[in-house]
């Protein structure tokens, strides 16, 4: 059961398929199934990359993937086998494969719940303990995950809820 | 005869077009000889510049989709009555639609979704590699083929020049 400081105003049936999509793929990609975390309140410091895809179906929404250094460096090296400096822009390139990955298996799970979700090119970006902060109005869901050499975290972001009503489950 | 492949990468992630062409080395199905694009549109230009026996495409790229680059390079093998060459689709792209309109639609050869191993990698392109090594041994055949009976020709003609000259 998810901790209650997890914001809910996402619909549940996209954030099934979104979560899904993020362990089976890690799972695939490292051996390692990611396990759920309650989210830091505080945004981690120093360095991290964040990437960022959309998915267009019966909603508009993105797909936000943060990670920090060690996270990021450890997380492609198992990707791709290379160790790979932080600050390169191969590093930014492998993240936003990565999240590009999730992306393909969240399409095939939103499919299966009776969903669509065309998904966008990826876009990365670098900053010093990064925020995402959203509107107001904006619907939203965090989710924080562990692996073996650390934790990251993943934000689902959806401007305007009038569509929300046709989803299943909703 | 130890044949190589020219192969065409077309993936926008560099590091993908590296794990694409070190996977298919790991293979072990052919001696590639590899020629890297970053969209459909820097493909084409590869593909009229470089002699191309089979290529890998992502799906999902800036400029020109990997779908896109595929169908036009069906097109122009169609026009000019050559070969097409066969494609495989290495994408993060996996529902039931996607397979079906890139090898039913499109005419690609192969399907890959992302992340894949060495094993998988090697079972689902092995026909597309063995396709494209059988058209090449064929023109390779074709053109020995003709320097014989070129050779022959010229051979005939010096002794008509040397008998009757």
């Amino acid at each position: 059961m998810l901790a209650p400081s997890f914001e809910t105003s996402f619909p549940p049936a996209v954030t099934e398929a979104a979560t899904a999509g993020i362990e089976i793929t890690l799972d695939s990609i490292l051996g390692e199934r990611p396990v759920r975390v309650s989210p830091a309140v505080d945004a981690p410091e120093g360095p991290m990359l964040a990437a960022i895809i959309s998915f267009i179906g019966e909603m508009k929404w993105s797909l936000t993937l943060m990670v920090t250094e060690p996270v990021g460096v450890a997380l492609v090296e198992r990707f791709c086998g290379l160790k790979l400096p932080f600050d390169g822009e191969d590093m930014a390139d492998a993240i936003g494969e990565i999240v590009n990955v999730i992306a393909g298996e969240v399409t095939l799970q939103l499919e299966k719940r009776r969903m669509r979700g065309r998904m966008s090119l990826p876009t990365v970006v670098r900053g010093q303990a990064l925020q995402l902060i959203a509107n107001r109005s904006a619907a939203s869901y965090r989710v924080a995950y562990r692996l073996s050499f650390g934790d990251f975290s993943v934000r689902f972001l959806a401007a305007g809820t009038s569509l929300f009503a046709r989803l299943p489950g909703k | 005869m130890n044949l190589k492949l020219n192969a065409l990468v077309v993936d926008d992630s560099r590091v993908m077009r590296g794990m694409v062409m070190e996977t298919l080395r790991k293979t072990g199905l052919a001696d590639f000889h590899f020629v890297e694009a970053e969209d459909g549109h820097d493909a084409l230009n590869k593909m009229t510049a470089n002699s191309i026996h089979i290529a890998f495409v992502d799906w999902n790229m800036p400029n020109m989709t990997g779908i896109d680059f595929i169908r036009a390079s069906r097109a122009h093998a169609m026009r000019n009555d050559e070969d097409p060459v066969p494609m495989v689709m290495v994408t993060s792209e996996k529902t039931m639609g996607k397979i079906q309109e890139a090898l039913d639609d499109a005419g690609a050869e192969g399907f890959i979704s992302k992340p894949f191993t060495a094993d998988e990698m090697k079972r689902k392109v092995a026909k597309a590699v063995e396709k494209a090594l059988a058209v090449q041994l064929r023109k390779l055949r074709l053109r020995r083929d003709a320097q014989i009976a070129e050779a022959e020709t010229e051979s005939k003609s010096k002794l008509f020049g040397r008998l009757f000259g």
